[in-house]
């Protein structure tokens, strides 16, 4: 398998300022119909057709995050 | 004297003595015998400036005649004559090009002349530019007509009475303001009826204000219906859209309270002022053009004073009856029944203020002082601004809305809320911290308590604390240094380019198009888009893989990591038999999710371990004592192995072949000869 760069189109990030505020969110958050990557402790991935619900979850638990367009 | 007619074009307003005169002398000698004969005055300048010859000649004239005269003087005397034409036209009466020509003929509307001499009226009117230039009426005609007796003159006015107490211009603006938002946050749902759901809505209509009621409780059809109308209003400025029974608000600028509440009135098909209840419908007909009409008459009444309900009637059916009639008859409404529910969505929208006297309803326009600005607010130390209703500023609601939520309202003051919840939204809509104290600061009587700053200070902190950035692309690249010159490069070219740096070989990115990021590297690159992408390469170790997890997408990499073991140093991935039947529902399911992961697809070796690893192993046995009974033909296969004789001692194995035990072959035989077909080898 050949070592070559990747580039992953339509994907959304959420990053927090710590990894514990991660896990925090993680905990309150029921992510079980989102798929996730879990990239470093402090983010995860989306694909981008999921930002709206997982941004929508976070709210409905009294997260309300910045969302960078 | 030299006679200058640039005055006239440029001047506004009907024509003076002085005016007439210029025009006079512009038109020939049949035109000018043509008016002296209908004014009987050889002075037909000095004629038409008189009072009392104006009124006398007005007498003569005819309905229509009257009713072009009386829209000349709703526009102030001066008028081009193709837009009085198509106005009237389009109120539903038939062609007035006739009898516009007809008062020019008589002299009453004179078309301004500019750079002409020795004109021939009766020629200029059979040209088809006749109505393309400006016609203007006298002084003394405009002042007839206005105190006509039959279009409302002596209107009683009254000076003495004060506008009901919650008669405030500035609580609609408010209103619409507050459901413009609360749309904004959730949108409404209407029931099969069209009317909006009250259990819904009713958290919205009691942050509403309006004349007459106080605060909307939805108890009754009137509530309801005056809420439907706010929403109408929205629909009218085109801040709302409706899908599949659903109301929503349309993103706008902070800006939108500047707009005309008035025009979102006049022209919004979704009220109907003959509907009762709240049915939220698209409406067309004739409505929109009977409130212009209504208006342009309500503004021709040239009064700061109160006028009655009933004048306004009057008047109304007095300049244009046929209008009227034929606007509103085939809504089976008249003018008596149709204005009471023009005042009542006019004063809704601020337009006019209401008075009453024993039965008597009286209204005037809403002096202009009422909208003036001043500052408001006075924020306190519990984290709430309270507003006086009186000095308020439209916008400075605008402003405050995104990032502070209504927690009481009363007749003359108003109660906002900065919670957790509305400045979060606040952040959300993109204010910052800074944002709102400097928008308390500018608008408020007193300074900003410190408990406010922490609390704008604490949120914004709070709202930093976690990022979505909703669409965007990751890198990744095992190389550090080649990873590093291209993200040069990246924000070289792109330097708005958003980049979050995730780990040494993963960088996230967004606001940039994929065409430029592929020549970011020299070598080739893989593109990864959110569908199933070989990641796995199956060597001859049983249910062991290399695994390159750049190259799953997030669906997959969550899953596989649900059913691996992966050793990033060696790129092994170890499949787990356990979890994959917790994941997957059996082998079948696996092998549809590994095949398109699979560089190559997966091996027949790996089928068989995976099957193996799944069902718990697979015993194989040699079958001893046995025979196989060929039939050539499929069709009498079938037909032979649904005897019940031969279905109790064959097994079938295939279209032609069956599996009989030899102890049991002599009945198989037995059977065939009996049936006449030929055994080969028996």
């Amino acid at each position: 398998m050949e070592d070559l760069p990747v580039i992953a189109e339509g994907v959304a990030l959420l990053i927090c300022e710590t990894p514990s505020l991660l896990e925090e969110a993680l905990v309150k958050v029921d992510l079980s119909d989102i798929p996730h990557h879990r990239i470093n402790p402090k983010a995860i991935l989306v694909p981008a057709e999921f930002a709206e619900a997982l941004s929508e979850l976070l709210r409905q638990q009294g997260v309300y995050p910045r969302i960078e367009e | 004297m030299s006679l200058e007619i640039a005055p006239i074009v440029k001047a506004a307003g009907p024509l003076k003595l002085a005016e007439i005169k210029i025009l006079r002398a512009k038109f020939d000698h049949q035109t000018i015998k043509d008016w002296v004969s209908h004014w009987e005055s050889n002075e037909i300048s000095t004629a038409m400036a008189s009072p009392e010859k104006v009124a006398s000649i007005l007498e003569r004239i005819e309905e229509d005649e009257r009713i072009i005269l009386s829209e000349f003087a709703a526009v102030g005397g001066r008028a081009d004559g193709e837009q009085i034409r198509k106005k009237l036209t389009l109120r539903g009466h038939n062609d007035v090009s006739r009898t516009m020509k007809n008062l020019a003929n008589k002299g009453l509307i004179l078309p301004l002349v500019v750079d002409e001499n020795n004109i021939s009226l009766s020629e200029m009117i059979h040209k088809s530019t006749f109505f393309h230039r400006d016609f203007a009426i006298a002084a003394t005609v405009l002042t007839a007509v206005v105190s006509d007796e039959r279009i409302g003159a002596n209107i009683e006015t009254r000076d003495d009475l004060e506008p009901q107490n919650s008669d405030d211009p500035k609580q609609t603006a408010l209103n619409l303001a507050l459901l413009y938002h609360g749309l904004k946050r959730k949108n409404l749902t209407l029931t099969k009826q069209d009317l909006p759901n009250r259990r819904s809505i009713q958290y919205l209509a009691e942050k509403l204000w309006v004349p007459e009621i106080g605060n909307l409780s939805l108890a009754n059809d009137s509530e309801l219906g005056d809420f439907s109308f706010l929403i109408s209003i929205l629909f009218g400025m085109e801040l709302l859209e409706i899908e599949n029974s659903e109301i929503s608000a349309i993103e706008k600028g902070v800006e939108f309270l500047s707009s005309n509440f008035l025009e979102g009135y006049l022209t919004t098909e979704w009220w109907n002022e003959n509907r009762r209840g709240g049915a939220i419908q698209n409406t067309t007909g004739a409505l929109p053009a009977v409130r212009r009409y209504v208006l342009s008459v309500f503004t021709r009444i040239d009064t700061e004073q109160w006028i009655s309900v009933d004048t306004l009637i009057r008047y109304c059916l007095a300049v244009d009856r046929a209008f009227v009639e034929h606007a509103l008859d085939p809504l089976e409404m008249t003018m008596e029944k149709y204005i009471p529910k023009w005042v009542r969505a006019m004063h809704l929208i601020g337009g006019l203020e209401v008075s009453k006297e024993g039965t008597q309803k009286f209204i005037r326009k809403t002096p202009a002082h009422k909208m003036e600005i001043h500052k408001s607010f006075v924020p306190q130390p519990n984290g709430e601004v309270s507003v006086f209703f009186d000095p308020l500023n439209l916008d400075q609601f605008q402003g405050i809305l995104p990032f502070a939520e209504v927690s009481d309202r009363q007749e003359k003051t108003i109660i906002f809320k900065l919670s957790a919840e509305s400045m979060q939204l606040g952040f959300g809509s993109g204010l910052s911290d800074k944002d709102m104290v400097s928008y308390l600061t500018e608008h408020s009587l007193t300074p900003i308590p410190d408990t406010i700053l922490f609390q704008i200070n604490d949120a914004y902190r709070i709202h930093k604390q976690h990022t979505i950035y909703p669409c965007g692309k990751l890198i990744r690249c095992r190389d550090y240094d080649k990873l590093d010159m291209a993200l040069g490069q990246l924000k070289h070219e792109n330097p708005d380019a958003q980049i979050v740096h995730l780990s040494g070989d993963s960088v996230f990115v967004s606001g940039i198009d994929i065409n430029g990021m592929t020549r970011l590297f020299a070598e080739p690159i893989s593109i990864c888009q959110n569908t199933p992408s070989p990641c796995f390469k199956f060597g001859s170790i049983a249910l062991e893989a290399t695994y390159d997890p750049f190259r799953a997408n997030i669906s997959s990499a969550s899953i596989i990591e649900s059913i691996c073991v992966y050793d990033k140093k060696t790129r092994l991935a170890v499949f787990d038999p356990e979890k994959i039947n917790t994941y997957f529902d059996g082998f079948d399911d696996l092998m549809t999710f590994l095949e398109p992961h699979s560089e190559g697809g997966v091996p027949a070796e790996q089928r068989v371990a995976f099957r193996n690893a799944l069902t718990g192993g697979t015993s194989a046995q040699f079958r001893e004592n046995i025979s196989i009974l060929w039939i050539e033909d499929e069709v009498l296969a079938d037909a032979l192995y649904e005897l019940e004789t031969l279905s109790k001692v064959l097994v079938r194995l295939g279209p032609f072949a069956f599996e009989v035990n030899e102890e049991l072959r002599h009945i198989v035989v037995e059977e065939l000869n009996r049936l006449n077909i030929e055994m080969e080898n028996e």
